[in-house]
């Protein structure tokens, strides 16, 4: 079986590194155009030049925006052109470290709503532009 | 969990086999999967061969879930 995705546009969120950024070179070599997305244009950058190197040929573009917020959003929505295929993968599951019960009742509500931004919300938002776009 | 394996003296993958025990017994690959399973399974879902699969919750767990619903 072999999967061809030659003409497909991808949007990857959260893909510097991890299930992410396997993701991404998985689909730049199956032949789609890809966007790489991270918060830092240098680790965005550097992501994208060894995706170039490992898959010469490939088309790897990336954004640096942070996706947990309205406007970290609609700018990547702005840079970006629109998409196939979209991944919701940005995330994570570290909000501080902590050792111990008494530290995990620490934790400010801030905290714990930034992850809501970054883990519901970033999807949310994307996929709300994607559905318009596609009906 | 390198962190963990650092702070209590021992090798991550020591470490891993321990949460393995202790978090994850019912694994059945006894692993970590690795980013390119999970990716994997994420592009073929992007595919054409998965043309019939919509909607679906595809899991990518190493078994550790023991139903099939």
């Amino acid at each position: 079986m072999n999967i061809d995705l030659k003409g497909r546009k991808a949007i990857v969120t959260g893909s510097t590194a991890g299930i992410g950024r396997a993701t991404a070179e998985g689909l730049a070599q199956a032949g789609a155009s890809v966007v790489i997305s991270g918060r830092g244009n240098a680790r965005v950058d550097e992501a994208v030049r060894q995706i170039r190197q490992a898959f010469p040929g490939s088309e790897v573009a990336g954004v640096a925006a942070d996706l947990a917020t309205v406007e970290g959003v609609e700018s990547f929505i702005a840079r970006t052109p629109d998409a196939d295929i979209l991944v919701n993968n940005v995330g994570t599951a570290h909000i501080r470290d902590y050792t111990g019960i008494e530290d995990i009742a620490k934790i400010p509500d801030e905290d714990w709503l930034g992850l809501f931004q970054l883990n519901v919300m970033s999807g949310v938002r994307m996929t709300r532009h994607s559905i318009c776009r596609a009906w | 969990m390198a962190k963990q394996a650092e702070a209590s003296g021992i090798t991550q993958e020591e470490a891993e086999q321990g949460f393995l025990k202790a978090m994850r017994p019912t694994t059945l690959i006894q692993r970590f999967a690795t980013t390119d399973e999970v990716a994997s399974m994420i592009i073929y879902a992007c595919s054409e061969q998965a043309s019939a699969t919509t909607g679906a919750a595809l899991r990518v767990d190493g078994g550790v879930v023991r139903f099939v619903a």
